[in-house]
């Protein structure tokens, strides 16, 4: 079972993106509107996957990144921005974030991270590749 | 550091008369020197894992497994480092030697600082490396 950790404050408009993942049948989302929450819950859970969107309910998703990375340096993210790729890459250097992903994201988006999320962790867990039924 | 394996980023293939490469996860090699009672007793080199965006955890599990329990950077982003304060493995820093073995005998002497939070690599952090 892979957990995907999804943080906004709608998630209607991330449906199709979510679809995405399912080209695994061991997919298991949860969701989160605000920062304190997700913090809450990756204390409380494990997580193979963080997504936020570029605004929460309280902060930004970039500055909720950079509060996650002091509590789980393991978990990996991913960023729902509408910043440049230059800007993009000033905002998150250093914060290790998988990828980039566009506003309104469809179905492909979802897929390619999905792809990038089982390289990742083919690397840093290679126990993990039976867990991905691919 | 009187005992222990210290880990140094490195260019090439690396050694106690290398060089030292600049980003942590990018480097070609790191440079092992094992230390008993403040003395070099012996220096090995490992190839560095591909670098991927967002991989910042393969060398931190790397040098976990390889008993690493100092780390000496010219530069390293907020995420790996907290990675290797949970792994147990210390991060030194100078940004400005580039040459392998003066760091490692500073740091064997006790001259070398943790990094702090206010120098790695972006996230508002001034440290950027100087060195190749």
């Amino acid at each position: 079972m892979v957990h995907i950790l999804i943080a906004t404050p709608d998630k209607d408009p991330l449906l199709e993106f979510s679809t995405g993942f399912n080209k695994s049948n061991d997919v298991e989302f949860t969701w989160a509107m605000k920062c304190e929450e997700v913090i809450s819950k990756i204390n409380q859970n494990k997580f193979d996957l963080l997504l936020v969107d570029e605004m929460l309910s309280d902060i930004t998703g970039i500055e909720c990144l950079n509060k996650v990375v002091l509590e789980n340096p393991f978990l990996n993210t991913a960023a729902i921005s509408s910043l440049s790729a230059k800007d993009y890459h000033e905002a998150t250097e250093g914060l290790g974030v998988l990828m980039q992903i566009p506003v309104n994201p469809g179905a492909e988006d979802g897929e390619k991270l999905f792809d990038y999320l089982n390289n990742i962790l083919k690397m840093t867990n290679p126990d993990l590749k039976k867990r991905i039924n691919r | 550091m009187k005992n222990g394996r210290i880990a140094v980023p490195s260019n090439g293939i690396g050694g106690l008369d290398g060089t030292r490469a600049g980003h942590f996860g990018h480097c070609d090699t790191f440079t092992f020197v094992d230390v008993e009672d403040g003395e070099i007793k012996k220096v090995t080199t490992l190839q560095n894992e591909g670098h991927a965006q967002g991989g910042c955890m393969v060398p931190v599990n790397l040098l976990a497994e390889h008993n690493v329990k100092a780390l000496i950077v010219g530069g390293i982003g907020m995420r790996p480092l907290m990675g290797f304060k949970q792994v147990g493995i210390d991060v030194f820093y100078d940004d400005a030697r580039p040459e392998i073995k003066p760091v490692v005998e500073d740091l064997i002497a006790g001259n070398l600082s943790e990094i702090q939070n206010d120098q790695v690599c972006g996230g508002g952090g001034g440290g950027q490396p100087n060195l190749a």
